[in-house]
């Protein structure tokens, strides 16, 4: 940390304000970019002026400090050329500040002791910042928006260092457990949680992402100098205890990384992406679109691990591996003594992670789970001098190569005979004929898409549909596991009546049921769903309809499709079936283009009809 | 309990969405029985509560990531670490003698291991 002292004294003499007058000076000093940043003041929306989004008194010097950048700094200036030292001084609680003021003002470069910082900064031990992206779970689309922290790498050369204790900080809300999931819901939209830093080592963020939550991280490792990460440090102390309240969609996870980042690399200006939101996935994109980015790792989650080993075990071996999970042979029996040692010891390590894998995604119980566990690692314990297992492949595209999020679509089609023209707007985030790479198969996640029609015979317009959220989660079952597909949706949707009339009503879908692999990228669905409609040309007012959906869904970078049989036999208003024969497909141009193309025949109220379109959806 | 059992569906829903706190289960206070509070140890012991099962696995294999990590901790030279690794394979059994062994006796086992060995009994000192 001297080091870097004594290339602050230089930039010192450098300073280009040194000269001017004080008053000058700091009127100009708190517009600038980094003291905005550093107090973390955003422009107010409605009137001229800043506010902080600190929540947090001890965050400010200035009474008026989370409204006047030039208040703040002026009660900075004051607090840091108070004479005295230790932890309560100024410039122990705001390092960062410190450093910025001082290469820009002409301030006397007085070394100080700050015990309880230099102790925490020796204990971070850190040389090179990683950001860490927490990818989606396939059975998990709530999943998909990712999540991120940072981890702080101590020095490669040093021998006594691992990544695996490395220090991470993250930013969550600081919910109270008693609290419902709907309540927990609610305060993380409209506020109302404090936002809070953890710094915890990286073997239990890798416990909850890769082990719990089965979630591949992807481990960013930022080009910052040690100048910038020492920028970073000192500001992540200022914050380290302070309240800024959190939000889901914006002011989160991600947001708050983002701002240490602009401290400490000023001119990146990331937060000035952020719009209305910010998905965390997108947030990555962002930092490597900046060029922050130096190397990129891979870390498979446990699930993509497992399922891995199994499938590079042998065929006979994969049979050994499940009938030893389930009990059935004992792992030292005859048919897994008879095997040589290399073979002997990757079946041991594949049934070892399946039934960890179960004892904590499907809760197998203790009481079977755990003396099995003991009794593989007993017997792989007698094996040594094999060769490491093969780890799986590093996907080809990562999450923040997919296509971008949202999509604006235009198409030409046919309905009942009437010809239209269609414009679809999607803000997020996914859908299943989306072209799939950097996204999980079978996963889809939809949020307020609108679909207009223009119906060109007698040019009306009409709104087509209006998707809440639309949520589908295909996860193929297989021998050794068996996940549940399921779906969810609500919103408005154009509805077929008796009389021919198709009208707007609200809707409220879901299904659940099986998938299976047909081939590498191409799987069978089976659902049971149910629909339930409200509109007041329905007879009773509303309806409801239980159902089947059977289907085949291909996802490949060059084309996707999906097609299959939907019945419904709706009950309440009116007992009639309505069956409907449909093909939708993508031809993918690239990651950020596609030609989608649909086909439905249908039998309703004792009538045919057909449906088809073709179009172009273009991602931004 | 090194083998925890788990029900694990819930952290699917909640934690996904919302980005919330993570639950904070090790806390460095955690009491080894017979272990003086020496920072390298009590690192390790962290490690080994937080992912026990994946460690046993590295012990069991005499490869893996934590136990390079427990072998980093205790500052064992990287030269040294084929003979860590395969010491503590050899005594897999004395390390985890049953189902239901704690972490507390497998910190205390693998110190005790270090201790009597003389390549690494400095390194628990």
């Amino acid at each position: 940390m001297k080091m870097y002292f004594a290339a602050f004294c230089s930039i010192l003499l450098l300073s280009p304000y040194s000269s001017g007058s004080p008053k000058g000076n700091i009127v100009h000093l708190a517009q600038t970019e980094e003291w905005l940043n550093l107090v973390h003041y955003r422009k107010n929306l409605a009137s001229a002026g800043y506010k902080s989004q600190a929540d947090d008194p001890g965050f400010f010097l200035s009474e008026q400090g989370q409204h006047s950048p030039e208040a703040e700094l002026e009660a900075t200036l004051n607090a840091l050329r108070q004479p005295g030292e230790g932890d309560g001084h100024a410039r122990c609680r705001f390092p960062a500040r410190d450093r910025w003021l001082r290469s820009q003002l002409d301030l006397p470069a007085t070394d100080i002791e700050c015990p309880a910082y230099e102790q925490w900064r020796e204990e971070l031990n850190t040389e090179t910042v990683t950001l860490v992206f927490a990818a989606s779970y396939l059975n998990s689309p709530s999943s998909m928006f990712g999540h991120t922290f940072t981890r702080l790498d101590p020095p490669q050369d040093d021998k006594d260092t691992d990544l695996l204790l490395a220090n991470t900080i993250s930013y969550a809300a600081d919910a109270e457990a008693h609290d419902s999931e709907l309540m927990f819901a609610y305060r993380g939209i409209f506020g109302g949680y404090p936002g809070i830093t953890t710094i915890q080592p990286y073997y239990e963020k890798i416990r909850l992402y890769t082990d719990i939550e089965n979630r591949d991280l992807w481990e960013y490792q930022l080009n910052l100098t040690p100048a910038e990460v020492d920028m970073m440090l000192a500001h992540a102390w200022e914050i380290r205890e302070r309240n800024f309240d959190y939000y889901f969609f914006d002011e989160n996870c991600a947001y708050r990384l983002l701002a240490l980042i602009d401290v400490a690399r000023p001119g990146t200006e990331l937060l000035a992406e952020v719009s209305t939101h910010a998905i965390p996935s997108d947030t990555v994109r962002w930092v490597v679109d900046k060029d922050l980015v130096e190397q990129v790792h891979y870390r498979p989650s446990a699930a993509t691990k497992v399922s891995f080993a199994l499938n590079h075990l042998p065929a006979g071996d994969q049979t050994l591996a499940a009938a030893i999970a389930n009990g059935y042979i004992k792992v030292d029996g005859p048919e897994v003594q008879a095997l040589s040692p290399e073979r002997r010891a990757h079946l041991l390590d594949a049934s070892y992670d399946y039934v960890r894998y179960q004892s904590e995604a499907e809760g197998w119980p203790r009481s079977f789970a755990a003396p099995l566990s003991h009794d593989l690692l007993r017997a792989r314990s007698g094996i040594s001098g094999t060769a490491p297992p093969p780890e799986p492949e590093v996907p080809q595209v990562r999450d923040d190569q997919g296509h971008d999020t949202l999509r604006i679509g235009h198409a030409g089609g046919r309905q009942h005979g009437r010809n239209y023209a269609e414009l679809s707007v999607r803000p997020a985030y996914h859908d299943l004929l989306d072209p799939p790479e950097g996204y999980r198969p079978g996963a889809q996640l939809q949020f307020l898409r609108f679909d207009a029609r223009l119906y060109t015979d007698n040019d009306e317009l009409q709104v087509e549909q209006i998707v809440g959220v639309e949520i589908r989660s295909l996860s193929p079952r297989d021998g050794f596991f068996s996940p549940l597909s399921w779906q969810v949706g609500f919103g408005g949707r154009r509805s077929d009546t008796e009389s021919g009339k198709r009208i707007l009503t609200p809707y409220l879908e879901g299904g659940a049921g099986g998938s299976w692999r047909l081939g590498n990228r191409t799987q069978a669905l089976a659902m049971v769903t149910g629909d339930a409609e409200v509109d007041s040309d329905l007879r009773r007012g509303y309806d409801l309809a239980p159902g089947a959906d059977l289907g085949v869904l291909h996802q490949s970078p060059r084309a996707s499709f999906l097609g299959g049989i939907r019945t419904k036999a709706w009950l309440v208003s009116d007992l009639h079936r309505e069956d409907t024969l449909y093909l939708n497909a993508g031809w993918h141009l690239g990651r950020d283009m596609s030609i989608a193309t649909e086909f439905q025949r249908k039998h309703h109220f004792d009538r045919y009809s057909s449906q088809w379109q073709l179009g172009l959806n273009v991602y931004f | 309990m090194i083998w925890k059992g788990q029900s694990g569906i819930a952290p699917h829903v909640l934690a996904a969405t919302t980005n919330g706190a993570a639950s904070q289960t090790v806390s460095m206070t955690l009491g080894i029985a017979g272990c003086e509070t020496n920072a390298s140890i009590q690192s390790m012991a962290s490690l080994i509560d937080a992912r026990g099962d994946a460690v046993a696995h590295d012990i069991a294999v005499g490869q893996g990531e934590n136990l390079d990590a427990i072998a980093s901790s205790l500052r064992i030279p990287q030269d040294q670490w084929p003979e860590f690794r395969s010491l503590l394979q050899t005594n897999f059994e004395s390390i985890f003698p049953s189902t239901d062994v704690r972490s507390s006796h497998v910190v205390a086992e693998i110190v005790r291991i270090l201790e009597q060995d003389e390549r690494f009994k400095d390194h628990v000192a």
